[in-house]
């Protein structure tokens, strides 16, 4: 049942990234960069997308604290915290060291 | 197949089946979310319509006939109005003004023309035949101005205000944003030294509806971080956050991705949708997540799957009921008159469908997947919250009769304010004292009687004396009768004037003449002697006219006056004129005015109706009318002691506050219905009354007390509107949700207790 379960799933993602790159590919508002410097995309980002870019920050911030959370049984509220405040990354090489320190 | 059956299956296939589940819906939101970004804004006004209306059809006419009924009113001010450079400029204004797509006619004293009576009858001038350059030009000006009588119509009584009135050429087929901004743009390149303000309805509704989207852009981060926030200190788990957190944002996407396949647009009451789907969409997870942990803890051996089939029979009928009551509250608008609001209540609905079939389809999934918190089987608990709620079970029972008379004191006294509750859409009101509109249009009030302008239609042969006279009874009504119909001006206006200019300037012959033909007469000479389009605005054709309009400016848009006003005018046409020529009332401010209180009667009627339905739904559910009555007890008397309570806080109902409603009655059901049914199981499972009172705030109180939090701290995203009535009633949406929740938590454990309904023990 389990191997079933896997192989339709993973059918089903297949499928999915397939429509999302089809549909990334034929849309026509994607913010074109030629002759752009990365600062120039930067500030852009910046000026147009701050409030967005924050938001997707702090939410990857919490999937990481939840990734943390229930595979090396963390505290969720401090993983959290942590990772808002010094990066989603540092967190997984803090456990990383704290790891291969035991 | 009964209900059980299928919990029972459902069970099974989210076990078996997970990882296909979530693709599966993964799969599914990203089909839906494709015409997300597709998805048009609506900001006209035509699309939110009722299209059968009468004032709708007879502004059909009206455009076709003449232009819109909307008129832009520019004020300028400054110490030396009449000079030679200020004149000057106003009048390249006024050419700039004139050129704008959207603006058929423009009105000022660069065009105005007025009726010198003379030895052949009268002659029709210019009030300004050239800009004076000295200071005798400027004193003939000022003595033309008085005579023509447009002190306190175009300029102001202390002569340092002019206004240009500009007609908008439609109702409804402009965009009132780009209008806007061109009128913006024009008015700030000649603004300084002068200052202009600038007054009309479509810029009031079209800075509300930016407004409303900044403020969406602004609302649904702020509700959805607050709700993080909660459910994270209520669950301390990823699973217990982000599960109701993705149920919420799937939901909402579906929602959108269905108006975008459907080819439907967002009206400005759409941006409402967000909101209301991350106050209510997250209480069916919630309610799984908080027993789940629950029945890990209370059984830390019991397997992943033991615990989820567990959560599933108990909780999976009570969510199921909680959906259906929200989903019967925002139906109810299925019979509303505007369609937006309908279309709204539809989506809502499906939103919140989504959201409870995802909650039981694809939180178990994932549960079923990753392991428990690890808090939970350490036996750390949040004993805090669970005492606390035993010991409130155990107070509210033992003190019941005291605590049901003091409910019951407080819900009379607040239930009392509804005498004192308000009806008033004034748009202006929806802005703080300060801002640009409100100063704006409180200065064209003060010196011009106001920006808003409402029409009456007339049919027939307009220039029969019998119908002139008609239309000055009727305009001498109303404005005797309103205060707030500040100015009027009609064709009869203008007959009377040519009459009197015809008769030596004689005021006493300023009346209307009752030979038909000395009319027509009267008004060939008026188009010999002028433009000929003076009247474009008033008759349909100068020589023969059939239909005519009477303009009548109000000194602010008080939408109860407003309806006022059609009510009375309505009545006199009828008692006066039935058997005559057809007038009525048109125009965007009458529609406004009675479209509010249409709207807000027939929420208030489907208000009723969803209450009425809940109960009959409860009675049936518990199979037991004292069952229904106290599911529904606590939340009524919230709605009512929220009315109550803005009575007293002297704060109006609007359209957006009346729409906001329907969440209490479908969210405020939620808490009473868990706690019932959680109640009648462990009486069911041997306990006596009082166990199973202190059991039921034990097991599900922590689930019901979360539910309502998350909605609170949801709806504390309103505080951060620009709207100060949006801002308000935030805050008694927050109280209110509160008043459901202390109902179902305090009010009802008291009355069993202290009735012991039979059905409790069937």
């Amino acid at each position: 049942m389990e191997h079933k379960d896997r192989t339709i799933s993973s059918i089903i993602i297949l499928i999915t990234l397939g429509l999302l790159l089809y549909a990334f590919s034929i849309s026509d508002t994607v913010y074109s960069v030629e002759g752009r410097t990365l600062k120039d995309i930067f500030i852009y980002l910046i000026d147009n997308y701050l409030d967005f870019i924050l938001i997707i920050y702090v939410f990857i911030c919490f999937q990481i604290a939840g990734y943390v959370e229930l595979k090396y049984k963390q505290d969720f509220i401090t993983t959290s915290f942590l990772s808002i405040l010094f990066t989603p990354l540092s967190i997984l090489f803090i456990l990383q060291n704290e790891v291969e320190d035991d | 197949m009964n209900l059980r059956t299928i919990t029972n299956a459902l069970f099974e296939f989210d076990a078996h089946y997970p990882r296909t589940i979530i693709a599966t819906i993964i799969l599914i939101t990203v089909l839906f979310g494709w015409k997300v970004p597709g998805l048009e804004m609506d900001p006209g006004l035509r699309s939110g319509l009722p299209r059968d209306h009468k004032i709708v059809q007879s502004m059909e006419i009206v455009d076709e006939l003449f232009s819109g009924s909307d008129i832009l009113i520019v004020a300028v001010d400054s110490d030396s109005l009449f000079s030679t450079k200020t004149l000057t400029k106003l009048f390249s204004f006024q050419d700039s003004l004139e050129s704008l797509e959207q603006i058929s006619k423009v009105t000022s004293i660069f065009n105005q023309k007025y009726i010198v009576p003379d030895n052949n009858g009268f002659e029709i001038e210019p009030v300004l035949f050239e800009i004076p350059r000295d200071s005798v030009g400027h004193q003939q000006l000022i003595e033309r101005l008085d005579k023509s009588g447009m002190i306190g119509n175009l300029v102001s009584n202390d002569y340092k205000t002019l206004c240009f009135i500009g007609q908008i050429n439609s109702s409804f087929a402009y965009d009132e944003f780009e209008f806007r901004k061109n009128v913006y743009e024009l008015v700030n390149r000649f603004s300084d030294p002068e200052y202009f303000y600038v007054s009309s309805l479509p810029i009031t509704r079209a800075t509300v509806v930016e407004y409303m989207q900044r403020d969406m852009r602004v609302f649904t981060p702020v509700a959805i971080g607050l709700c993080i926030f909660l459910l994270m200190l209520s669950f301390r788990s990823w699973t217990g956050v982000f599960l109701p957190f993705f149920v919420v944002g799937f939901s909402i996407i579906w929602t959108f991705g269905i108006m975008g396949w459907l080819d439907m647009s967002l009206a400005f009451i759409g941006t409402l949708i967000p909101v209301m789907l991350v106050a209510i969409a997250n209480n069916y997870g919630i309610h799984i997540i908080s027993h789940y942990y629950e029945y890990t803890k209370s059984d830390t051996k019991a397997s992943r799957g033991q615990i989820l089939k567990r959560t599933i029979r108990k909780v999976g009928i009570p969510i199921l009921l909680a959906g259906v009551t929200t989903m019967v509250s925002f139906l109810c608008l299925l019979s509303h008159s505007l369609p937006r609001a309908r279309e709204m209540g539809a989506l809502v609905s499906f939103g919140i469908l989504i959201a409870f079939i995802l909650s039981i389809i694809l939180i178990p999934s994932v549960l079923v997947l990753v392991p428990r918190p690890h808090f939970l089987s350490k036996g750390v608990d949040i004993s805090f919250i669970d005492s606390l709620l035993v010991k409130m079970g155990k107070l509210f029972t033992r003190y019941r009769s005291i605590v049901l008379i003091l409910l019951s004191i407080v819900g009379i006294y607040l239930a009392m304010g509804i005498k004192y509750l308000k009806v008033d859409t004034n748009p202006d009101h929806y802005f703080p004292k300060s801002s640009t509109l409100r100063i704006a249009n409180a200065k064209i009030s003060n010196a011009f009687g106001g920006s808003t302008q409402m029409n009456i239609l007339v049919e027939g042969d307009i220039f029969d004396p019998k119908i002139l006279k008609n239309i000055e009874i009727l305009t001498d009504h109303i404005k005797n009768r309103h205060d707030i119909v500040t100015k009027s001006y009609s064709i009869v206006d203008v007959i009377k004037k040519m009459h009197s200019g015809f008769n030596g300037g004689d005021t006493l012959m300023e009346i209307i003449p009752d030979d038909v033909d000395l009319i027509h007469q009267y008004m060939f000479m008026y188009s010999i002697s002028s433009d000929g389009d003076e009247f474009d605005l008033i008759l349909d054709d100068i020589e023969d006219p059939s239909y005519t309009q009477i303009l009548l400016r109000l000194e602010e848009v008080q939408t109860h006056a407003i309806a006022e006003i059609v009510e009375d005018t309505e009545q006199f046409i009828e008692a006066n004129f039935y058997d005559q020529s057809p007038m009525e009332l048109t125009g965007g401010a009458t529609l406004l005015g009675v479209l509010n209180h249409m709207v807000i009667r027939g929420q208030f009627i489907s208000l009723v109706v969803s209450v009425f339905i809940i109960l009959f739904i409860m009675s049936i559910v518990f199979r037991s009318f004292i069952g229904g009555l106290l599911a529904t007890l606590p939340m009524a008397a919230s709605v009512v002691m929220m009315f109550g309570l803005m009575g007293y806080l002297n704060i109006t109902l609007n359209i957006t506050t009346s729409l906001l409603t329907c969440i209490l009655v479908g969210v405020g059901v939620d808490y009473t219905v868990h706690f019932l049914w959680h109640l009648r199981d462990h009486v069911k499972d041997g306990d006596s009354l009082d166990e199973a009172i202190t059991n039921t705030f034990r097991i599900s109180g922590k689930g019901i007390l979360f539910n309502g939090l998350s909605v609170v701290v949801g709806f504390s995203a309103l505080l951060f509107s620009v709207f100060v009535p949006v801002r308000i009633f935030g805050i008694l949406v927050m109280g209110s949700i509160s008043f459901c929740l202390f109902g179902a938590l305090a009010t009802l454990p008291a009355l069993t207790s202290l009735t012991k309904p039979r059905f409790l023990f069937k």
